[in-house]
């Protein structure tokens, strides 16, 4: 009696429809000596039975990771810093940016000097990058985006373009089929960012310094748009109308599915990572098909490479943070200098340590540079907008 | 279970007995949601859900050389996992049994007081906070040992209310982790010490 009484709540549940009491009994009954064999089946079931709807947040997954290396470490080489912030829920990934998050710092290695603090006063005082950006209309007129004013922007033809307040484009047909034609284009600056809903349902989020060209309707055959910097799709499905990303020499093709395309100049590699579905990237006669999970490195003699990405390093910054993952600190500076617009020197030789970590991009860029400096691998020097690079 | 690991797979668990922590941080990223989500709807509880999906992991990196060898790895992760949750329940029972007893006897019952006369737990307690960054040892003593809330060791350590929570959660891990690996046999006590006063 009781036993199938158990199976029953534990199906419950499983299917999260078990009341608290219900989840109070079954604990009970689980806890009995005599099952333990039906629920040591029971259990094993429930692992193998593949369930991804509830993940841990970014931060404490990090922390778990520290925790474990800590404990067995391996080789003393590579540097670990790590902060935490509550995870962003994907919906709020706009306005992510907006919030105060709270932002802890970890400490790995043990000796710290203690630092002046840097850069305090200061004319342009350094702020994080935030909602920003620029639309070129097709006749060249220009409109400055931010967050203060909401509602219509422009309208191209039958299309109205209209933003919200947090930081959000979207096009759409009016009833009246007159054909628009025609080019936008949306440009964010260092510090900026930018999404936009393009006129087939496509979402777009643009990081800094980024910019992105696109049809105001797009046409029979295909929806191309052109890509420079950095952007995260998410592309509506349409088997008819492929979807063409064309960056520096490369086109990365798909039907519908979710990617980031890192298309840097000054990062050297162009990388395109993949979290859903798949895409076909494309350089003159080279063509690799991704899987999710994967990215593929495009450097500039035209060659591909495939690698199993950190999906979530690869969007952080949708998200709202930076993560760093065995990343060098010329990349990392690199992040640092396009969000905050301050220019960067490096003075010395430039550590070759790798540093991983998380820290928020709404926060002062102090305390990013200081979460860095606790690993003792780097240290900073704040002058007015430019940040020397010291071992 | 017959699926033996794919040959991907067998790559990734190679390079993980290798000690390379980038794979590591793959392998985990890939079983992570399934394990968190199934041991959070088990245990209804986020906190043990971690704790759980912590544990598994730490046995993994413990125990990563033996990983190519595996026939089936899932299958043995799988079980990793179910033990450590079946424990998890056992334990949580246990211990309301007997608080429930102490309420009813009137008893205060210190619900970690018994657990440091454990003298060798004791001792390997305090080799994993001695093992602490000196910033989160310092959290660790003044709230652990020294009984301070949150507000008064952010305040003595003039750090944020939200620093102090996450250099004590990170202590309280890696602590956790620690003890865990020492005392492979007594998950239990490392179990009830960790699991009251704190969240």
């Amino acid at each position: 009696m009781n036993v199938t009484r158990l199976e029953y709540l534990f199906e419950l549940s499983m299917n999260q429809k078990a009341t608290p009491e219900q989840m109070e009994e079954m604990s009970y009954l689980m806890a009995l000596s005599e099952h333990e064999e039906l629920v040591k089946v029971l259990l094993f079931k429930a692992y193998q039975t593949p369930k991804t709807e509830v993940d841990i947040d970014p931060g404490k997954s990090e922390a778990i990771l520290q925790a474990i290396y800590q404990v067995a470490p391996v080789s003393k080489k590579s540097v670990k810093l790590s902060s935490i912030k509550p995870f962003l829920p994907q919906a709020s990934v706009a306005a992510a940016v907006l919030f105060c998050l709270t932002i802890g710092i970890l400490f790995f290695t043990p000796k710290r000097e203690e630092l002046p603090q840097t850069a305090i006063q200061h004319k342009h005082p350094i702020v994080s990058g935030g909602n920003k950006a620029m639309l070129i209309l097709a006749d060249g007129s220009k409109v400055v985006l931010d967050d203060k004013h909401t509602g219509k922007v422009a309208s191209q033809g039958s299309v109205l373009i209209t933003k919200t307040a947090n930081g959000q484009l979207t096009y759409s047909h009016a009833a009246s089929a007159v054909p628009a034609d025609g080019d936008n284009i949306i440009e964010t600056p260092r510090g900026g960012q930018y999404q936009v809903t393009l006129p087939d349902g496509t979402e777009v989020w643009l990081n800094a310094a980024s910019r992105l060209k696109y049809p105001v309707a797009f046409k029979a055959g295909e929806r191309r748009v052109e890509l420079q910097g950095e952007a995260y799709f998410e592309v509506a499905k349409n088997k008819k109308l492929p979807f063409r990303v064309v960056s520096n020499g490369q086109t990365v093709e798909v039907l519908g599915t979710h990617f980031n395309i890192n298309s840097y100049k000054e990062e050297g590699l162009q990388r395109t990572t993949l979290l859903e579905g798949s895409v076909r990237v494309l350089v003159l006669k080279n063509m690799v098909l991704l899987k999710p999970g994967q990215q593929a490195e495009v450097s500039k003699n035209e060659s591909i490479a495939i690698t199993e990405a950190n999906t979530e390093a690869a969007i952080a910054w949708k998200n709202g943070y930076f993560r760093f993952d065995h990343e060098g600190i010329e990349s990392i500076m690199s992040k640092i200098s396009r969000w905050y617009d301050v220019s960067v020197e490096f003075k010395g030789k430039i550590t070759e340590e790798k540093f991983s970590g998380t820290s928020s991009r709404a926060k002062n860029i102090n305390q990013v540079l200081e979460m860095l400096e606790e690993t003792n691998a780097v240290h900073f020097k704040i002058e007015g907008r430019r940040i020397l690079v010291m071992k | 279970m017959k699926t033996r690991n794919s040959n991907d797979d067998l790559s990734l668990l190679t390079s993980v007995a290798s000690g390379d922590e980038q794979s590591f941080r793959l392998l985990f990223d890939k079983h992570r949601a399934n394990i968190y989500t199934t041991a959070l709807r088990i245990t209804a509880n986020e906190w043990t859900a971690e704790e759980i999906l912590q544990d598994t992991f730490l046995k993994v990196w413990i125990n990563r050389e033996i990983l190519p060898d595996l026939e089936n790895f899932m299958g043995w992760l799988y079980t990793i996992a179910r033990n450590l949750t079946y424990n998890s329940i056992k334990q949580a029972q246990n211990e309301k049994k007997k608080l429930l007893l102490a309420a009813k006897e009137s008893i205060y019952y210190p619900p970690t007081d018994y657990l440091t006369q454990d003298k060798e737990f004791e001792h390997i307690l305090r080799q994993a906070i001695e093992r602490l960054p000196p910033k989160q040892k310092l959290t660790y003593q003044l709230i652990k040992e020294q009984e301070m809330k949150r507000d008064e060791a952010a305040l003595a350590l003039n750090v944020s209310p939200e620093t102090v929570k996450w250099n004590l959660d990170q202590a309280m891990r890696s602590v956790r982790a620690f003890c865990m690996a020492q005392l492979k046999d007594a998950p239990l006590i490392i179990g009830l010490y960790f699991s009251s006063k704190y969240f």
